[in-house]
């Protein structure tokens, strides 16, 4: 990692630390509904499409080294 | 084009301790700067429980305008600012997979043309999946429906294609942290 993205990272993460839980902008984060969540329609369907994703996963890593 | 450098990003203002949210303020052409908030939810889906929403935008009365148009002066540094909160966030969570819903055009184009153009920047820091849906051709050559009688389409994850033209989008973007 170069030091200066080490060194944005840090900053953030500092602010983290110092942050006061529900003293913060804006409501905390809940479940959201997108265009993946309203395609999975039942545990066999999300069960398939991990796997899928899992095997896409590993093809992709394979492609860069 | 947008080039991303995650050296050059803008300051955090406020980031949630569990890092779910982060804020920043853009420069916008001709207008106040304007306060961004990137906002990583768990996906409404018990059955997808490492995969989580992205979701980026002004505020509009406490919540995220996902489909606002914005004049940043830097879209460059807007999505780099993004993308090192992801990163950060995927440090803290490695087992989850950030999704992008490209179902407006216009974010869809600028996420594709963002990994095309960044592929090598970015393959160091993330693996990038591209998502299509697909209706399944049934061996009388009907194709499958659903309850409703409607085209079943399913989603279906492959490596992001680098060759595939820009015109050609995904409908869902995902990524994680390379391994």
């Amino acid at each position: 990692m170069k030091e200066k993205i080490q060194e944005r990272i840090n900053k953030v993460r500092n602010l983290a630390n110092a942050s006061v839980k529900g003293n913060s902008v804006g409501t905390s984060s809940s479940r959201v509904t997108d265009s993946l969540s309203s395609s999975i329609r039942s545990s066999k369907e999300a069960t398939i499409f991990l796997a899928e994703l899992d095997a896409a996963i590993k093809v992709a890593q394979s492609k860069k080294e | 084009m947008i080039i991303i450098n995650l050296e050059d990003t803008y300051e955090p203002i406020d980031v949630a301790e569990d890092l779910s949210f982060m804020t920043f303020y853009s420069e916008v052409t001709n207008s106040p700067n304007t306060l961004i908030k990137i906002d990583i939810s768990p996906l409404g889906d018990l059955h997808l429980p490492n995969v989580y929403n992205m979701a980026f935008g002004p505020l509009i009365n406490g919540y995220i305008d996902d489909k606002a148009k914005i004049n940043h002066q830097s879209k460059d540094k807007v999505f780099s600012t993004i993308l090192l909160f992801s990163l950060i966030y995927l440090q803290s969570n490695s087992k989850i997979t950030i999704g992008i819903d490209g179902s407006n055009d216009i974010r869809a184009y600028l996420y594709h043309r963002m990994f095309l153009t960044n592929r090598t920047y970015l393959n160091e820091y993330f693996v990038t999946i591209g998502v299509d849906w697909y209706v399944k051709l049934l061996r009388n050559g009907d194709i499958e429906l659903d309850t409703n009688r409607q085209p079943y389409f399913k989603p279906k994850p492959e490596p992001f294609d680098y060759l595939r033209p820009a015109r050609n989008l995904y409908r869902y973007y995902m990524f994680q942290l390379t391994q």
